[in-house]
């Protein structure tokens, strides 16, 4: 008896292994020259699966807050600048450059890469965007 | 008859290999789960390893010889299959490690002893499965030495040629680890001084004098062996010289070494003549009272003097206490009504010292890191005895009907052993001890920065592990590997304790992970000497907020922090 509970102990844990893909996000370069600012990126894709996700390039202003909790990210008074389904091969790591034109008011330049193809964007009436953190990673950096 | 004897024979080595390959599976669960070396320990362990491939030199605290095994595996086998047999061959060949108590229970001259009952223990106990194969770390070597030992001592009380593997394996002993090799001298000192009252008062044999030359003999190599390891090989990282400073920091120390020496032979042979004399100790008194002492008093002191670590204890000792410690208690008082005297203070002896320094160094201020280790060895030690207790406790049930419930419930125990192997991290102080691919992805690119924007690196020391691993130990970590009590001046430490974020400089990469954070149970593990907390919600937040600081990477369960870092690289660009 001893045996098979300890055995059944065995498989559960096995079944319930954690995943071992992920994705992960780095900015590697950021520059500034006549045509604005230019943010360079590598995403990786580090699961057997092809990714298909939005890319969203976000301004933050003077108010803009991000919040996160164990659940959720929580981006405040983010303006959207722009958004792309992007493809990433398994195992594979993408280069990416964006570019930006001045804004003296832009305090910073959040970068996300949302791991679902189906982004909604902004809620009707709400200045908010709230995900869950198993579906984004971002990055960001500040400038002026 | 002779075919029945084949039989008997054959159903014992079918039961011994379905055990161990339960011991097997357990220890692999880890690997299995995961696909990485279990633990951050071993990370650190390694990186000392690939700067000795390298040619260079590198502090090896705990003895030369298993980090010389693991290069030893990485010059045969290269990198990748370093890696693979790191992950899934050495928790097998460490399973075998829990043998040498399997092997002295079978030495055991008592007919009602089932040897199996040890091994059975040996597989599930909750510390061994974690210490020995779980993790593969130099402990497990030097336990297994360490067991050896005293296998081999055990022989040499019948036959003097004993001696010689007895004192190879001390010596590959402090040659393996630090603290098994206190445990040794521990062992052989209390032998010494309960053998040398026995022998002077009650018995003159020439098996006890061999035993008195053997034990100084052996003490002497052992501490001779332990303090050459340690001055050569990382002296500042050594935990017997740290345990060695602690000690003499007391200053009535030396006294209490004295009175021990004087009561400590009086006591055991004493105690163990009055286990033997007295009449009936039935097995559920025993139980009922160790119950009491193993679960209620360590729970009402815990609430009482350190809450927080409640969850730990009970995780720990609730198993423990009702699974295996009754039964070792009972095995001792009827190994002692059993066998000769001298026989029974071989392990009477060692154990009330174990326990008697466990309890002097556990109560030492921030020394918990050794509240796993600790009974470990103990555990260890008495597994034949708990086999023995549980052995002669299935023998006294005189019914189908008891031995059925009794059969159950020791069966739940067992799982309830097993099944705590491998706490979470809010079972184990916030230490999350699996490492997940994402980090050690975390780890390369911080080192990376680290170069391009000639940056220190400030983690914790599960993190700082990996960092070690993954350059080699190159990277330059804010951690403070080297010194157990110079302050620590990482913003990571200061912030978990005061939850009070603050600007750090711009030459420093904050490396966090989940595992540090309050949210996810988790705390900045720092060394063991020093204090350390968990990252809040505010300090998150700062990070995540405060203008200047960018988040230059993100790898799910682990974030890269910097402040202004292209505006320093550009202009010097």
């Amino acid at each position: 008896m001893s045996f098979f509970l300890i055995l059944l102990f065995i498989t559960y844990e096995l079944l319930e292994s954690p995943n071992k893909d992920f994705f992960s996000m780095k900015i590697i370069g950021l520059k500034e020259d006549e045509h604005g600012l230019h943010v360079i990126l590598s995403i990786s894709n580090n699961s057997n699966e092809k990714s298909e996700g939005v890319l969203l390039v976000m301004l933050g202003y003077e108010d803009s807050f991000v919040a996160e909790n164990d659940k959720s990210y929580i981006f405040k008074r983010f303006k959207v600048y722009s958004q792309q389904v992007l493809q990433i091969s398994p195992k594979r790591e993408e280069n990416l450059e964006v570019i930006l034109p001045r804004d003296s008011d832009m305090k910073r330049i959040l970068i996300m890469y949302f791991l679902k193809s189906d982004f909604k964007g902004l809620e009707e009436n709400s200045d908010q965007i709230v995900l869950k953190k198993e579906d984004v990673i971002w990055v960001q950096t500040w400038v002026n | 008859m002779g075919s029945n004897m084949g039989k008997l024979i054959n159903r014992e080595t079918w039961q011994f290999i379905t055990v161990f390959m339960l011991a097997v599976l357990l220890r692999l669960i880890p690997s299995l789960r995961y696909g990485l070396p279990y633990g951050f320990d071993i990370y650190e362990f390694t990186s000392r390893v690939f700067v000795l491939n390298e040619g260079g030199s590198a502090p090896l605290p705990h003895g030369p010889l298993f980090y010389y095994l693991q290069l030893a595996v990485l010059k045969i086998f290269g990198y990748d299959a370093f890696m693979n047999v790191l992950v899934f061959l050495e928790p097998i060949i460490f399973t075998f490690f829990i043998l040498p108590p399997y092997f002295v229970s079978k030495g055991f001259k008592t007919a009602e002893n089932i040897p199996l009952y040890t091994l059975l223990y040996l597989t599930v106990l909750n510390l061994l499965v974690h210490q020995i194969g779980g993790v593969v770390i130099p402990e497990g070597l030097g336990i297994f030495f360490f067991g050896l030992t005293i296998f081999f001592v055990r022989k040499a009380f019948d036959d003097w040629k004993w001696i010689y593997p007895t004192m190879v394996t001390g010596f590959l002993t402090a040659m393996s680890h630090h603290l098994s090799v206190l445990q040794l001298i521990l062992f052989f000192t209390s032998l010494f001084l309960s053998y040398s009252y026995y022998y002077i008062r009650y018995e003159k044999t020439i098996s006890l004098l061999r035993m008195l030359v053997l034990t100084p003999l052996a003490t002497f190599l052992l501490i001779a062996s332990a303090v050459s390891a340690w001055s050569l090989l990382g002296e500042e990282e050594n935990m017997l010289k740290l345990l060695l400073i602690m000690v003499t920091r007391i200053h009535i120390f030396p006294f209490i070494l004295l009175a021990g020496a004087f009561f400590f032979p009086i006591i055991t042979v004493e105690f163990a003549k009055f286990v033997k004399m007295h009449g009936k100790f039935a097995f559920r008194n025993v139980f009922i009272s160790i119950v009491l002492i193993g679960v209620v008093i360590p729970t009402t002191l815990t609430i009482a003097l350190f809450p927080t670590a409640l969850p730990t204890v009970l995780w720990f000792t609730v198993p423990i206490s009702l699974g295996f410690l009754p039964f070792a208690v009972y095995g001792i008082i009827r190994y002692c009504k059993r066998t000769p005297l001298s026989d029974s203070l071989f392990f009477t002896a060692p154990l009330t010292l174990f326990i008697i320094e466990a309890f002097l160094l556990l109560s030492l201020e921030n020394y918990s890191v050794l509240i796993h280790r600790l009974p470990a060895f103990i555990i260890y030690f008495a597994t034949p005895l708990a086999g023995y207790g549980l052995s002669y406790f299935s023998i006294e049930l005189n019914s189908l009907k008891k031995e059925y419930l009794a059969g159950m419930i020791i069966a739940y125990f067992m799982f309830s052993l097993a099944a705590t192997s491998f706490p979470k991290p809010e079972y184990a102080y916030g230490v999350k001890e699996s490492i997940s691919h994402s980090e050690i992805k975390l780890a390369k690119d911080a080192y990376e920065y680290s170069i391009r924007f000639n940056a220190k690196i400030d983690t914790d020391t599960r993190l700082g592990a990996i960092l070690m691993f993954v350059s080699s130990r190159r990277a330059n970590w804010m951690g403070n590997l080297n010194s157990w009590f110079t302050p620590s001046n990482s913003w990571l430490v200061n912030v978990s304790l005061t939850g009070d974020p603050y600007l750090f400089k711009d030459d420093v990469i904050i490396m966090i992970s989940n595992s540090m954070r309050e949210a996810y149970h988790g705390r900045v593990i720092n060394l063991i000497t020093k204090p350390s907390g968990s990252l809040n919600d505010r300090v998150i937040s700062y990070l995540n907020n405060y203008p200047g600081i960018d988040r230059v990477e993100d790898v799910q369960e682990g974030v890269l922090y910097m402040n202004t870092p292209w505006k320093k690289l550009n202009h010097g660009e």
